[in-house]
């Protein structure tokens, strides 16, 4: 589907997670709202491998079911490349996060801007918005 | 897992906009729709959940912090002309 007219979505990194987890209220409620407005959320598996811990919550654990999204050796492949691009700074999972949501069509919603501006400099199109 | 057809009644208006929608998205009329209740299922089961985190962290939110929220996500009258 061309990219304008793709549905509004929002792709997670762990952060957001966490500071859920942590009753931020704040970032709850924006996740709520995106909710709300009908946006699509997605949680790459690879977020949920550096998010769970064990003792998550049943709240999270079923957003976390409905979101999370299997990884795909392609955008995997993507993620590598941004990070050889890029160089030091953002994480594997951060450059799977920017790829997906490059995929998508879709703005990052982070608690850490600064890794995904750098990934920026690969995925010309990433939109991000710290939480 | 196993599909189960079950059948579903559509205005005039409301089938010609779901015939519009996923011929848009290149779907059968059915795929569409099943897409659809998915993304409706899974929206309001992320909303129950946020709920429930909400009223444990103090109850639900005032009116500041949700427009504050909206603003963040860009959906603001002002941000969504933006966008």
């Amino acid at each position: 589907m061309p990219r304008a007219n793709r549905p509004l979505g929002y792709t997670l990194d762990s952060g957001v997670l966490i500071a859920i987890e942590r009753r931020k209220r704040g970032v709850i409620e924006l996740v709520r709202q995106a909710a709300l407005a009908g946006a699509t959320l997605h949680i790459p598996y690879a977020v949920v491998a550096e998010f769970w811990r064990g003792a998550v919550r049943k709240e999270l654990a079923a957003m976390v079911d409905r979101c999370a999204v299997p990884e795909t050796l392609e955008r995997v492949k993507r993620a590598g490349l941004a990070l050889a691009a890029v160089g030091t700074g953002p994480s594997t999972v951060d450059a799977i996060v920017a790829a997906l949501a490059d995929e998508l069509g879709e703005i990052v919603l982070t608690t850490d801007a600064g890794d995904f501006a750098r990934l920026s400099a690969y995925f010309s199109a990433l939109r991000v918005h710290h939480v | 897992m196993p599909v189960r057809k079950i059948t579903v009644s559509l205005d005039q208006a409301l089938l010609r906009e779901v015939e519009v929608q996923a011929e848009h998205a290149h779907l059968s009329r059915s795929e569409w729709l099943a897409q659809a209740a998915r993304r409706t299922l899974d929206q309001a089961i992320v909303v129950r959940a946020m709920d429930t985190l909400l009223a444990e962290a103090g109850g639900p939110s005032t009116a500041a912090e949700i427009t504050r929220a909206r603003r963040k996500l860009g959906l603001t009258p002002r941000n969504r002309a933006a966008r």
